[in-house]
């Protein structure tokens, strides 16, 4: 299903799919231009180049799953949905070390600006030549908003689902597509004394974004959370907190400029713990809610949810 | 339902306000392309004592490059020499020359003396069939080089003479058994790019 695709009116929930469409797409710099950044790396340096990008990647997809610890035991549970989540970035994110490559002589190891970085740098070599790394973006934080539909629930338990997929064309980020697969499952169902509210689940979830001149995924991405929820009300308040294990992977495909030959990068897998502490308000049908998260990248989410 | 509806909707759309307006930020990224520009020698001499000249419009050169990647002259930052490097590209003979000598650079527009960009000594033919060598290059060479770039940025439009000046074959080329093959000398140069995208700043 693609959100621009189905009939929209007002108040529909197609219409705030199709409102999403462009919050969406400024989530990063064009995808060819990312490329033309790349192109003039090679193995480690694109890997080094990308990492932030990579950390923020992985720290946004791994939230906003979940706002309660409690999941109904039964009976139709239908919910609409919005997180919007956020990673900033620090002076640390902005260089990282890159070596000459090629030809050029002597080699050197430098800091050199990463893709959320600043200006290129320059070093020079024997004799007059010089090598130049790229520059970054300059980017202060990194954002993605998705949409999600919540269902349930069957003897305790309810899906998440995400998706979002779109092309936004040459010039812009090219193709863009998010799903996500998630189950929850009460715990207190079986804890009947227990004070607060328990719930157990995981979140799947493959992201792409871009095409590279042969056609492939510029960035590929898929990451995989589990872990335990719980939450307590108290009026219209819910506090909540989860404790998880996340993974998080991604692949770059790019054309090397000399030769015309296809890189495929992996960047390897991160894992990580991840803590979370968020707020709930329950406004009838409406929840809106914001939490931090402690995990290799710290972030922050805020979102909405209305249905029943 | 209706009211829960509508706050849903202020929500969405305060973010897509704030998105609208904070979160594109127009900045100036460069862009660093890099890429290679060659001189192609084809050789067929009866000596082991040869020279051969090609002439390298350098200015169409680097406009080349900046068209097949979407820029233009008025985009650089700046431009530099980064390495440089040698290989045979084709000989079909059964003989394994062993070559010496260098090449030199020299300005066409406006004169000017040649200098020497690199040195090759006791190069297989053979073994360089298919390869790219890197090479040493001279600082007189790599000014003239830079020097030219630099003109370029500066308006001009230089035109580089790149001269093989081989001094030594082994076994010597005759009558019988002449030395032929053709091979290229490149010169790799960074091109900074400024360019100006639209980055999205996220407001939270």
């Amino acid at each position: 299903m693609s959100p621009n695709r189905v009939p929209r009116g007002p108040g529909s929930a197609p219409a705030v799919l199709g409102m999403l469409l462009p919050l969406m797409a400024i989530a990063l710099p064009a995808a060819a231009q990312i490329e033309d950044q790349l192109s003039a790396y090679t193995g480690d340096n694109a890997i080094g180049y990308l990492q932030p990008l990579a950390d923020a990647f992985g720290a946004d997809l791994n939230d906003g799953w979940y706002y309660s610890g409690k999941v109904p035991a039964a009976g139709p549970h239908f919910k609409l949905e919005l997180r919007y989540m956020s990673v900033r970035f620090g002076d640390e994110d902005r260089v990282f070390n890159a070596t000459t490559e090629g030809a050029f002589t002597p080699a050197q190891t430098v800091e050199a600006p990463t893709i959320v970085g600043g200006e290129s740098v320059e070093v020079q070599g024997d004799n007059g030549t010089a090598y130049a790394f790229p520059g970054g973006f300059n980017l202060d934080a990194f954002a993605l908003a998705v949409p999600q539909i919540r269902v349930g629930s069957i003897m305790g338990t309810e899906a998440v689902i995400r998706y979002f997929a779109m092309d936004t064309g040459d010039v812009e980020l090219g193709k863009i597509s998010l799903i996500g697969l998630g189950v929850r499952h009460s715990i207190s169902q079986y804890l009947p004394l227990f004070p607060v509210d328990l719930a157990a689940g995981f979140l799947w979830q493959s992201f792409t974004v871009g095409e590279n001149d042969a056609g492939d995924d510029l960035l590929s991405t898929n990451t995989l959370s589990i872990g335990v929820q719980a939450s307590k009300g108290f009026g219209m308040l819910e506090p909540y907190g989860g404790l998880s294990f996340d993974t998080f992977s991604m692949d770059v495909n790019y054309e090397d400029i000399n030769t015309g030959e296809a890189i495929s990068l992996d960047c390897g897998s991160d894992k990580s713990m991840h803590l979370t502490l968020g707020l709930a308000a329950k406004l009838y049908l409406l929840n809106l809610h914001g939490e931090v998260n402690v995990a290799s990248q710290n972030s922050i989410s805020i979102g909405a949810a209305v249905g029943l | 339902m209706n009211k829960n509806l509508i706050l849903f909707g202020v929500f969405i759309v305060a973010l897509l306000v704030s998105g609208e307006n904070c979160l594109l930020e127009e900045k100036v990224i460069d862009v660093v392309i890099k890429e290679e520009t060659c001189a192609e020698f084809a050789e067929n001499s009866t000596s082991e004592t040869f020279a051969t000249s090609v002439e390298i419009d350098y200015a169409d050169q680097i406009d080349q490059i900046l068209s097949d990647n979407g820029y233009s002259k008025s985009d650089i930052k700046s431009a530099t020499l980064e390495s440089g490097s040698y290989g045979v590209t084709s000989y079909t003979g059964t003989t394994d020359w062993i070559i010496s000598g260098g090449i030199t650079v020299r300005r066409v527009d406006g004169g000017g003396s040649a200098v020497t960009l690199l040195d090759y000594t006791s190069e297989s033919v053979v073994g360089l069939l298919g390869q790219k060598k890197d090479a040493a290059l001279t600082s007189a060479g790599v000014a003239l080089l830079n020097d030219a770039l630099a003109d370029y940025l500066g308006g001009q439009e230089p035109v580089i003479e790149f001269t093989v000046n081989n001094g030594d074959v082994n076994p010597n080329p005759s009558q019988g058994d002449p030395i032929v093959f053709n091979w290229r000398a490149c010169l790799r140069i960074n091109v900074v790019i400024e360019q100006t995208v639209d980055v999205p700043e996220p407001p939270l």
